[in-house]
């Protein structure tokens, strides 16, 4: 395990109003461990992800991404630097093809999003790694549909592949296989943390289905009422008396 | 849609069918760039001007509707703009030249989308038409109440006939000058704005502004900063809404307030929607549909006002952003798909 | 540099006054507008048209109607009842017909598909009334009958005043109907959900052409209202589309409080705008909706519901 964490967060807090979603969190990751987060509804689960890529604004504390403080970086800036996040509801571009997709997130990681005369078709660089992306995730049958007619699966692995594309340091899941029939969540949990091994992309996967927390991940963070209840590796979360009062007996 | 190369797909096809395009375009080009040499009719001359100032300017509003994903109802005030840039510098600062009166209407067009892109950045859908709207407004009554007491109200403003590169053509009488000289400067200029666009909206940056449209979160959650890219697509088209306004100020040879005011607004909205919002050539086609309509309703009646609502109403509910042209498209799609099953 | 005697206090009170009927004005274009927009998602540009209609059928009925004998209170009771329920009736039918389809696609194309009915309802006023301006003949001119009376040296027009009251009477009348009759309260939850409303077995089709006719009704008194003292012309309806929408942007979509409130800051804005800064008197207005639209997208009371 590498000895400095990539992604530090110190104390930090959310309110929304007189509710406290996140309650002074202080937990690290690692860019090659994939970590689980468990933890029942309103655990503050998915603002705590929220907060981390940026899309709600800190109450209190301080997030530190590769030795610097982002705590109020904005939301392109984080991506840009390596912390990408994908999401619960696949956000795709629904009017466009899976090519055009991939290749506007093979674009946006070279940052050449200010190109103004090549013709996307054209260039060869961003389409040759557009298809090698697309058969990584097996998505190359489906290249030139548009994704609005996909099944809902392969939307989902589409959302995640696209994050992917972005080649981050860190990467946050929420729930990657909501929806995703149970039959094939194996199969799309397994693409995503191979393809994350691979490339030496460390992983943060929020998710309610315990045994796939207990079959993928490497280290379990339990949150309950906005705080930490444990921070340890699987078996030791696994076997906590508090976890287990909390949360796995608690009906996840 | 594109067509990728080089696999996926059949190549050959895609590369015959961008060569018959190509050749499609330069013909028509060199047919419309002949034309009043040949027929001599000042009349369709005219006409066919002022479609291509209103086809340029259609092309520049449907960046920021088709491309971007933002309906803009404040588009007047890039084509005002652009008109009284042209009057004004002449008027004031008497530069004659029209090459150069074209830039700065440009420029100046372009710094006021600035403004106007980075006031409205953060809003979206109704709320976005109606902030463009009001700013567009703004502007309308400080050309009618002359403030500043450089428009002359709404008595409006001659312009004179500009010269090209030193070369004395206003000196020509004003049918020769358009016949011979203006009408084909309009042309180049719309066949220039074409190309640019083909390729633009093509590139990464096009791209990035359909990312837009169809997902704001996912392009910010992709890198993109999104705001910044807003004002972009306003700074672009408002420059070519500009120019098509310049042109058209030209034309007319008097300009008046009412180019500012949400009524032109619409008609440009109109013509884009018309031709169709989702595709390329759709505003062209729009602008030159929406023109000869209303000069055949007027030729019919004096109640044309009632047939442009009905078109426009019609068009909204059956074409949507297909328009005439993405509905010919897929007409013909529809044949040669049934064709080849046969 | 202001005169002296334009500081002076009956000329403070004349312009309050007027602030007030401009806003009565205002608030008859604007109100259905937003309760359509609130109560059934349909964003109508030609809403404030049907003020513009409701000016054009007043002056032809006053001046066909009636002669130099009609008594005041019938020309009142036609402009107040008569013109309202009737074109009460035909909104109902263009509802059922032109407005249908409408409901259901997005917004921006409502704006557009509207947009539209405005250039078709222009044409047909020109069409039915020409396109010059028309006016009231003084014989059947309720303003003029009734005259002015003077208030602490300021003459308050007798009409004007009535204009006020009914536009009072109108926005209690519209509060009432929402927190009493069953109608308003399932138009309220229809403005918080409108699925859920139609999933109940409700028949939401005639709750919806109830509110749409009634708002369209309201335009139309608005524009009956306003017409003795003006003239009809064309530009009376996009001068009101305009407004119209300032004030529900400013006021907040779909709130009745916002429009109430909007219209008697543009209704004052516009009074002694017109008083003190005639030449941008209307920069105001849409500079106002400008900094609404920036600072606060939702105006003064939109993320309310329609009556809180």
């Amino acid at each position: 395990m590498s000895t400095e964490p990539i992604l530090k967060t110190e104390n930090v807090r959310k309110d929304f109003g007189s509710i406290v979603a996140v309650d002074g969190v202080s937990v690290e990751f690692y860019d090659d461990e994939i970590v689980g987060i468990i933890g029942p509804n309103g655990a503050g689960k998915t603002t705590f992800t929220n907060l981390i890529s940026g899309a709600l604004p800190l109450t209190d504390g301080t997030i530190v991404f590769d030795g610097e403080d982002i705590s109020s970086l904005q939301k392109y800036k984080r991506v840009r630097r390596g912390l990408v996040r994908s999401f619960q509801i696949p956000q795709i571009y629904d009017e466009m093809t899976v090519f055009e997709n991939m290749q506007a997130s093979v674009l946006s990681r070279k940052q050449e999003n200010n190109r103004l005369f090549m013709p996307t078709n054209r260039d060869s660089a961003s389409v040759s790694e557009t298809e090698r992306l697309l058969e990584l995730f097996n998505l190359e049958a489906h290249a030139d549909d548009h994704t609005e007619h996909l099944p809902h699966g392969v939307r989902k692995v589409l959302d995640v592949a696209m994050s992917f594309a972005l080649e981050p340091e860190i990467m946050i899941l929420d729930e990657p296989t909501s929806g995703v029939g149970s039959r094939e969540k194996n199969a799309v949990m397994e693409t995503i943390t191979e393809a994350a091994v691979e490339q030496h992309i460390g992983l943060i996967f929020i998710e309610h289905d315990m045994e796939l927390i207990r079959d993928y991940s490497d280290r379990i963070i339990a949150l309950h009422e906005g705080r930490v209840l444990a921070d340890d590796d699987v078996a030791a979360v696994m076997e906590s008396e508090e976890v287990n009062q909390f949360i796995l007996e608690g009906g996840v | 849609m594109s067509t990728r190369l080089p696999t996926f797909g059949n190549v050959e096809l895609t590369e015959t069918l961008q060569d018959w395009r190509l050749l499609s375009g330069i013909v028509l080009f060199v047919v419309l760039a002949l034309y009043p040499g040949i027929t001599l009719n000042a009349y369709h001359t005219r006409l066919l001007t002022w479609i291509m100032c209103f086809a340029i300017a259609a092309m520049g509003f449907n960046i920021v509707l088709g491309y971007t994903g933002l309906l803009s109802f404040g588009h007047a005030a890039f084509f005002g703009t652009g008109m009284y840039t042209v009057v004004l510098v002449m008027g004031q600062a008497g530069i004659n030249d029209l090459v150069v009166l074209l830039l700065l209407a440009m420029i100046m067009s372009g710094i006021v989308g600035a403004i106007i892109g980075a006031l409205s950045v953060k809003t979206h859908e109704i709320y976005f038409a109606l902030l463009t709207l009001a700013l567009a407004q703004l502007l309308y009554i400080l050309a009618v109440r002359d403030i500043g007491g450089l428009t002359r109200g709404t008595d409006g403003i001659g312009v004179s006939r500009p010269d090209f590169f030193g070369i004395p053509v206003s000196e020509l009488s004003a049918q020769i000058y358009l016949l011979g000289f203006y009408y084909h400067v309009v042309l180049v200029a719309l066949a220039a704005t074409i190309v640019l666009l083909w390729f633009v909206l093509r590139s990464p940056f096009g791209l990035t502004l359909k990312m837009i449209r169809e997902n704001e979160t996912r392009a910010e959650m992709t890198g993109v900063p999104v705001l910044r890219y807003r004002v972009y697509s306003m700074i672009l088209s408002a420059m070519i809404v500009g120019l098509g306004g310049a042109l058209y100020a030209v034309l007319i040879g008097h300009i008046t307030p009412e180019y500012l005011d949400w009524t032109m607004s619409g008609e440009i909205v109109f013509m884009a929607l018309l031709g169709g919002i989702g595709t390329f050539f759709g505003p062209v086609i729009g602008a030159g549909g929406f023109i000869m309509l209303q000069e055949l309703a007027l030729s019919y009646t004096e109640y044309w006002h009632f047939t442009m609502g009905l078109v426009l109403f019609v068009v909204v509910l059956t074409l949507r952003e297909n328009g005439i042209w993405g509905g010919a498209k897929t007409l013909v799609e529809m044949i040669t798909d049934r064709r080849g099953e046969q | 540099m202001i005169p002296e005697t334009l500081l002076g206090q009956p000329f403070v009170l004349g312009h309050t006054f007027n602030g007030l009927y401009f806003a009565a004005l205002l608030f008859f274009a604007s109100v259905g507008l937003t309760l359509v927009f609130g109560i059934l998602n349909l964003l109508n540009m030609a809403h404030a048209a049907f003020y513009g209609l409701g000016a054009y059928v007043a002056v032809w009925t006053l001046n066909n109607i009636g002669d130099i004998t009609t008594s005041v209170a019938a020309l009142l009771v036609v402009l107040v009842l008569v013109i309202p329920l009737v074109v009460f009736v035909l909104a109902a039918a263009l509802d059922k017909s032109v407005f249908a389809p409408l409901y259901d696609i997005e917004p921006v194309y409502q704006l557009l598909a509207t947009f539209g009915v405005i250039l078709m309802l222009d044409d047909i006023i020109k069409y039915i009334w020409g396109g010059t301006p028309i006016s009231v003949a003084a014989a059947t001119n309720p303003s003029r009958q009734l005259g002015t009376v003077d208030v602490l040296g300021a003459s308050i027009s007798m009409y004007r005043s009535f204009v006020i009251l009914i536009a009072v009477c109108c926005a209690v009348g519209l509060y009432l109907m929402f927190v009493k009759t069953k109608i308003g309260k399932i138009s309220q939850a229809m403005s918080e959900d409108y699925e859920m409303v139609q999933m109940l077995g409700i028949n939401v089709t005639r709750v919806r052409v109830l509110i749409f006719s009634l708002s369209i009704a309201i335009a139309a008194l608005g524009g009956a209202l306003f017409v003795p003292f003006a003239v009809a012309t064309p530009a009376v309806t996009l001068e009101y589309v305009l407004l119209s929408f300032a004030v529900i942007v400013i006021g907040g979509l779909g709130s009745l409080k916002g429009v109430i409130v909007a219209s008697l800051i543009i209704g004052m804005v516009r009074s002694f705008g017109i008083a003190y800064v005639p030449a941008i008197e209307l920069a105001i207005v849409f500079a106002l909706m400008v900094v609404v639209i920036i600072v606060k997208p939702e105006g003064l009371f939109g993320d309310q519901g329609v009556v809180e």
